[in-house]
């Protein structure tokens, strides 16, 4: 919430400077990593807390690894999505919920859980 | 192949042979499903006795052991057995009894579940329970919660101490199956949340899913009915697969159908030389 | 000029507004293959656990008539039915079990 109240001001400068559009843009991204972090905590969606530590997340499972750094493990966004989407096809015996494939999550909210796990 | 060994041996000598083949290439049979099942866990937890393996996630986490203990001090199903051994003894309206139904003892919970040769199918321990009060004229009580759990309770407790000992029969092919489609059940994922059993239950027991500590399924037959807290009453063991079949999103068995039956036979069948420690108390 | 105009405006609004709200017809149909597909998958032993619900639901707001809403649930229950038919196939014979366990 306190992010989302100061960014018009950050963005104000830069704004005046390369166009309006550019402050729309910079909006967008912020409204779907915020999508992305409520649909990762959600239990009854992402439910990522189950398995996964997240920082800022509370009582974290510990099923599957922590996820951090995720632009350093998955440096093509195509892979991690897919990744979310049906982990199986890259592990037969993986236990994480195929997000995608069983439509358990939107194809937008898999996007901005997407655009959520890199900015960890 | 076998017809040939057949010819030229005689059918002893071909059977012989094709047992000690099946033994060599190690293909999977109920008892090396056992050995291998067991040597697992006991690989995977060293430090838990294999006795221990009764108590469920409580022999994994020394705290959680603790809280349970301070639990089982006042058990929470002590009225079930209560109510349970005054059922037993009162007679029906016929006059006839639940020991009429077998053989006049009690402690017969290490008999289920067990395979029904002229049946052709798998009986469980409520199962007989209720056919014991239909015979007599009896309505059948429901099989996930109620009355029928007190008898149980009953039940169980007299039969403390007593091994898990489940048969599959080698000469019968259909109990072979009934155990092979228990098996396939306890492997197969199902669901929206697309989960087998044994993902939880055998690649993550002692692990946490959010903040609850996933039990091994090595203990998990050995203890019903169970008073849990979530339920907050007393409940059977196919009410507690019903409720692992609702959290992977997939659509619950009937209580003591052919399915929910078959998959505690295998998996009761996997427990094998465990104590029987019901009723018991889980969170 | 004028005419082309006016021939835009109808195709725009000819476009849009069937799409926007489904009829009872659609919601039938729609209705009609999700229960054939829940029937499927129940053969298989692969329904899901809201699939029933779903299909209450839609049920519910069709004689309340709102059609866009009991066709897309009917839709969700029809989607979820195909999934769970597809899962069940491809268990049957091949699920795994642990390579420790095998």
């Amino acid at each position: 919430m306190r992010q989302n109240n100061k960014r018009p001001a950050a963005c104000l400068f830069p704004a005046l400077l390369v166009g309006v559009f550019h402050v729309a843009a910079a909006n967008a991204d912020d409204a779907t990593v915020a999508l992305g972090k409520q649909v990762a905590f959600d239990s009854g969606k992402g439910n990522c807390l189950a398995c996964h530590m997240i920082p800022g997340g509370e009582s974290p499972g510990n099923i599957g690894p922590p996820l951090l750094a995720m632009s350093a493990r998955f440096p093509e966004r195509a892979v991690l999505r897919a990744q979310v989407s049906d982990a199986t096809v890259r592990n037969p015996d993986s236990i994480m919920l195929p997000f995608g494939k069983h439509h358990v999550l939107s194809e937008q909210e898999l996007d901005a859980v997407v655009d959520f796990l890199y900015t960890l | 192949m076998s017809i040939r060994i057949h010819k030229v041996a005689g059918s002893i000598t071909a059977f012989a042979l094709l047992v000690s083949t099946t033994i060599c290439l190690g293909a999977p049979s109920p008892d090396t499903d056992l050995a291998k099942f067991q040597r697992y866990f006991s690989e995977r937890f060293p430090a838990v006795p294999f006795d221990d393996f009764a108590n469920g996630s409580y022999a994994l986490d020394p705290v959680l052991r603790e809280n349970w203990e301070a639990i089982e001090e006042f058990p929470p199903y002590e009225t079930a057995i209560e109510e349970g051994r005054e059922m037993w003894e009162t007679p029906f309206r016929n006059g006839k009894s639940y020991a009429d139904c077998f053989g006049g003892e009690h402690a017969i919970a290490n008999r289920y579940p067990h395979w029904d040769a002229d049946r052709r199918m798998v009986v469980t321990l409520p199962m007989a329970l209720n056919e014991c009060r239909t015979a007599n004229g009896e309505e059948p009580l429901p099989y996930k919660k109620g009355k029928l759990m007190s008898v149980l309770a009953f039940v169980t407790f007299e039969s403390r101490g007593q091994k898990t000992a489940v048969d599959v029969p080698a000469e019968d092919d259909d109990a072979l199956a009934a155990y092979e489609k228990g098996k396939a059940f306890f492997y197969t994922r199902r669901g929206q949340l697309n989960l087998s059993c044994a993902h939880c239950h055998v690649a993550y027991p002692g692990q946490l899913l959010r903040s609850e500590t996933l039990s091994p399924a090595l203990g998990h037959t050995t203890h019903w009915p169970v008073y849990r807290s979530k339920w907050g009453e007393m409940g059977s063991l196919h009410r507690r697969f019903a409720g692992c079949n609702e959290q992977v999103r997939a659509k619950a068995f009937d209580a003591q159908g052919e399915e929910y039956r078959d998959l505690e036979y295998f998996l009761t069948y996997m427990n094998n030389g465990l104590p029987l420690n019901g009723p018991a108390s889980r969170k | 000029m004028k005419i082309t105009t006016l021939f835009l405006l109808g195709v725009c609004c000819l476009a849009t507004l069937p799409v926007a709200s489904a009829t009872q017809d659609d919601f039938q149909q729609k209705l009609g293959a999700a229960e054939k597909a829940r029937e499927r998958a129940a053969s298989v032993g692969g329904v899901w656990r809201d699939v029933d619900k779903l299909l209450k639901d839609a049920r519910a707001a069709a004689a309340g008539g709102d059609f866009d809403k009991a066709t897309a649930l009917a839709s969700t229950a029809l989607t979820q039915s195909e999934l769970g038919y597809q899962q069940a196939q491809e268990q049957k014979d091949g699920y795994r079990v642990p390579a420790a366990l095998q």
